[in-house]
């Protein structure tokens, strides 16, 4: 997918004069955070479980060559065929080989947002493969031609009176603003395309070693339907998705639902192993998984970054993250938006397209109180404006008027008397240029920092308060 | 190229991680090995809390003299004229064939899996037995079988599932020592797992929920207590 997000400021700043984006994203808190924190509450040790959680992605991890081999091992005896692609491009280029080879002509596809990153929808389509997002979320922004923006709910963004002129515009059906109606017309126009489609693509929550089963959750039935009914059943799933055992599992399960959408289960929980059997009436005669790389072992390679990896991409970090919850996950620009995104997009596209993301964040830290798998996001935020700015190999570089500003600053911080002069003489031009305690112009390179803030004016030094407030302490006044 | 990308991406998965040594320990399995059935004189309520909180429809036949009223019943409110049905011990001995039959209902039977999915797509309605109950969640467990085809429990608008007294685990957890017993004696998990947790459902507009998003919209669930299953199962 085409990378956007050197946009960030620009689309961030619109997004917030959009006054019907903004009411949209005021449901997230409703829906998706209360039901989040509604079913942890219920849980009897929360704690226990995040930190089981996270315990099995870092051993998985850990352990990722072993459980790769076992995985692959195992999808091989079950009837599976196994393919690894190390990029985007690889990754695409087996899809529509696999497409030509045995003559597909229509996909239809669970929501996945490993196909997202690659942007395989775009590759089928250049050789003349029908491709249908069958997700009612993923369906509404194929059709709008926009990326998805949550990852739980990739139409979130949009309100029933946009999806009912988009419906009547692109389907040419009779306009209707019910969310039943809405999903009836989806239903009906997707169960034709699911009854006469070759391949079905889904990506994967997770994939276990021990038995090459690969686990999907979804409520609506769609991803069911596409591993049903198509003679070809593709699989994507990122390398980091593999977990050693069941066990493992019976952890995951407990753990994405509740952090999703608040739901003890999805509706579907799916554990597929290798294609149908002699003798099944249904299911796919064939079975194909695709692990991607795609800049995971890279970011393996640094364990500062490696518990980036973690993530089951559960989206409860966009969900309370005020910053997402302003600006929406399109002025991301990217696949993965909100915290999670801020940190995996300057890794796994080239850093310097993503260099504004790390900094969209008010470092609060409520990412990191309800992730799952307790990822210490603030702390990844911070590693990777750190490696941003110093790390040539993240094309590391700050623009000249910070850097400078920077060193007139800490060259000022290092001469005390110089400091105390300076500060008496901003204190004394905040008289003049600040009005109800906020500057009201700046010089620039200030200025610019200052556009989008309300900038308190200097108070007194409490070091030059204390004598007086220390005095007044002492001759054992009240206070008053 | 793909045996040189899996050389490549395994080797620098290895070089990520400094070399670690293959450690098989983490791929024994941990937990118990007996399955943790509740008893079937448990009350049915819990399961029956959390069906109907997710929309499901609960139906309890106490006595076996019940059955027939209850799946006709369910029958007539759908006015299903079609049922894809699963051959499965416990619905044959239930008698789940004759009892459609009498009720004027065609029973599908696909004549094999080519055209299959064309023969069933116009199903009314579908019978499975579930595997178990989780009652914890209201989920229910059915596999992908010999005559157990999926499409059952996803392609009509009404599912039916039948579940005895003595198919209830109280906890996600308490599957895997059940799946691991699928794996000993099988060599490997069944082909498809699926927990159903009521009927399909979608909040993609405004988050708004909706039900039978793509698969069904109703869900019915058939509890037998221990005087309703038959001796034979």
């Amino acid at each position: 997918m085409l990378v956007r997000s050197l946009e960030f400021k620009q689309r961030a700043q619109e997004a917030l004069q959009d006054e019907r984006l903004q009411r949209n994203l005021e449901r997230i808190g409703v829906r998706f955070k209360l039901g989040r924190d509604l079913a942890f509450a219920a849980l009897e040790d929360p704690e226990g479980l995040r930190n089981l959680g996270r315990a099995i992605k870092e051993r998985s991890l850990a352990n990722l060559p072993l459980l790769l081999e076992t995985l692959e091992a195992r999808v091989k005896e079950a009837g599976g065929v196994v393919h690894w692609a190390r990029n985007a491009k690889e990754a695409c280029t087996i899809v529509c080989d696999l497409a030509r080879e045995r003559g597909v002509r229509t996909v239809v596809k669970g929501k996945s947002m490993v196909t997202e990153e690659i942007a395989l929808n775009q590759a089928l389509q250049a050789q003349g493969v029908e491709v249908w997002e069958t997700d009612l979320g993923e369906f509404i922004i194929q059709l709008a031609g926009e990326p998805p923006s949550h990852i739980i709910g990739p139409a979130v963004h949009k309100s029933k009176d946009q999806i009912a002129e988009l419906f009547a515009e692109k389907l040419g059906v009779e306009r209707v603003e019910a969310p039943e109606e809405l999903t009836r017309i989806a239903r009906e126009k997707l169960r034709e395309k699911f009854l006469g489609a070759d391949m079905g693509i889904t990506g994967a929550n997770a994939a276990v070693a021990e038995t090459g089963s690969i686990v999907l959750l979804e409520n609506e039935g769609n991803i069911r339907l596409s591993v049903t009914l198509p003679r070809i059943h593709v699989a994507l799933v990122g390398i980091e998705k593999v977990i050693p055992t069941l066990d493992d599992l019976a952890v995951i399960l407990a753990l994405l639902p509740r952090s999703a959408t608040g739901q003890k289960l999805s509706s579907y929980t799916s554990i597929i192993t290798g294609p149908r059997r002699p003798g099944e009436l249904d299911g796919p005669e064939e079975f194909h998984l695709i692990l991607l790389d795609n800049g995971r072992s890279r970011i393996l390679a640094d364990p500062d970054r490696r518990q980036s990896l973690f993530c089951l991409r559960c989206g409860s970090c966009l969900n309370v993250c005020p910053v997402y919850r302003k600006v929406g996950g399109h002025s991301y620009g990217w696949v993965y938006s909100g915290p999670i995104g801020a940190v995996l997009t300057p890794q796994l596209v080239p850093p310097r397209l993503a260099r504004d993301l790390p900094f969209a964040s008010t470092l609060c830290g409520a990412c990191a109180e309800v992730c799952p798998v307790k990822i210490e996001l603030p702390k990844l935020l911070l590693t990777m404006r750190q490696r941003l700015t110093e790390d040539p190999n993240f094309d590391g570089g700050i623009p000249l008027m910070m850097r400078l500003a920077a060193r007139a600053h800490g060259w000022l911080l290092t001469r005390p008397a110089l400091y105390r002069l300076a500060m008496d003489g901003a204190r004394l031009a905040s008289r003049f240029l600040a009005r109800d305690g906020r500057w009201s112009w700046l010089p620039p390179p200030v200025s610019r920092w200052a556009s989008k803030r309300q900038v308190p004016s200097l108070a007194r030094p409490f070091s030059r308060v204390w004598p007086s407030v220390q005095r007044k302490l002492m001759q054992g006044g009240d206070g008053s | 190229m793909s045996l040189s990308a899996r050389e490549r991406i395994l080797s620098g998965v290895e070089l990520a991680l400094g070399f670690p040594p293959r450690d098989q320990t983490i791929l024994a399995a941990r937990g118990q090995e007996h399955v943790p059935w509740l008893p079937a004189e448990e009350p049915w309520e819990p399961l029956q809390k959390e069906l109907e909180a997710l929309s499901a429809v609960f139906h309890r036949v106490e006595k076996k003299e019940q059955f027939p009223g209850v799946l006709v019943g369910i029958l007539e409110k759908h006015g299903a004229r079609s049922a894809l049905v699963w051959e499965h011990p416990l619905l044959e001995a239930l008698g789940v064939g004759g009892l459609l039959r009498g009720a004027a209902v065609e029973v599908l039977a696909p004549t094999g899996a080519e055209g299959f999915v064309g023969q069933v797509a116009g199903a009314d309605l579908g019978i499975t037995a579930a595997e178990c109950a989780i009652v914890e969640s209201g989920a229910l467990m059915v596999r992908a079988s010999q005559g157990w085809p999926r499409a059952a429990s996803l392609l009509p608008p009404v599912h039916v599932a039948i579940l005895t007294a003595r198919q209830r685990l109280r906890t996600v957890g308490d599957l895997v020592p059940l799946w691991r017993q699928w794996l000993s004696s099988q060599g490997r998990l069944p082909s498809g797992i699926h927990l159903i947790t009521g009927p399909s459902r979608t909040a993609d507009i405004e988050l708004t929920l909706v039900l039978g998003a793509h698969g069904p919209k109703v869900l019915h669930v058939v509890a037998l207590d221990p005087g309703a299953i038959p001796e034979s199962t």
